[in-house]
């Protein structure tokens, strides 16, 4: 590893995974949109498949959790190590939960990976829960901020 | 294991433990399927791991998903109102994989 693809703790968050004030007509347009952004890291073997496998999952049942936040996730092949990439909307989109989302977190893990997508997500959910996490990363003024702020929570 | 205590205001509180025989363990979703029961009943409806007093709301997702659990491992639900026991049947089928009457 080179010191600039340095990776430190879990290895999920990586800058180029990140986006903010990004505009977005709906769901769908969300989610092809975060999958671009976990193929910037490199590790999507397969654009594709990993956008079905994201869409498939969310047309089983929707993935808004409340307090702004949608978590869309996937296990699949088409990753070749587990993946967190975040957008940050201009405006909340419906994701079928108690509120629209303007915090988008996408989970992408192999085949086995359910226990690091357990624990990402418990680590997200608390962090979420007490909306300091949440206001922070609203105000966060650039990706890398808010990359620091993810690296924080997930590792 | 069941068992049932006086509320402060004379309403049942209802515990039962309950073994989360889901594939993926309580994820998003049959966390939201335990939130559809929480907000379907008129009771207050609590979840924690069952060797642990740290509580959550069953009423929301991100509460249910912060507590991490996993496959085979064993929870408290915890009911206290009017629809404590009802509520508690459904929330232990939705954790066993079993199906909710909603």
């Amino acid at each position: 590893m080179t010191g600039d693809d340095a990776v430190t703790g879990t290895g999920l968050v990586r800058p180029a995974a990140v986006r903010v004030d990004v505009p977005a007509a709906d769901w769908r347009d969300c989610l092809e949109h975060l999958i671009d952004l976990a193929a910037a890291t490199g590790r999507v073997s397969d654009h594709d498949a990993a956008l079905t496998a994201v869409l498939d999952r969310e047309a089983e049942a929707p993935t808004g959790v409340g307090a702004g936040v949608a978590v869309p996730h996937a296990r699949t092949d088409a990753v070749e190590r587990p993946t967190l990439a975040f957008a940050r909307l201009r405006t909340g989109v419906d994701f079928g939960g108690p509120d629209d989302a303007d915090l988008l977190f996408l989970l992408l893990v192999p085949e086995g990976g359910d226990h690091v997508h357990r624990e990402t997500l418990r680590r997200l959910s608390r962090s979420l829960l007490d909306d300091s996490t949440g206001e922070r990363l609203r105000a966060a003024s650039s990706p890398a901020a808010v990359a620091d702020i993810l690296r924080e929570v997930v590792g | 294991m069941t068992g049932a205590s006086g509320g402060a205001d004379g309403t049942d509180v209802i515990e039962r433990l309950v073994t989360v025989s889901l594939e993926g363990g309580l994820h998003a979703r049959p966390a939201s399927r335990l939130v559809e029961v929480a907000r379907g009943h008129d009771c207050d409806l609590e979840l924690g791991r069952a060797r642990s007093d740290e509580r959550v709301r069953a009423d929301s997702i991100l509460a249910i998903t912060s507590l991490g659990i996993g496959p085979d491992v064993r929870v408290r639900v915890i009911a206290s109102g009017a629809d404590a026991e009802p509520a508690v049947e459904a929330a232990t089928a939705a954790l066993e994989g079993g199906e909710v009457d909603e």
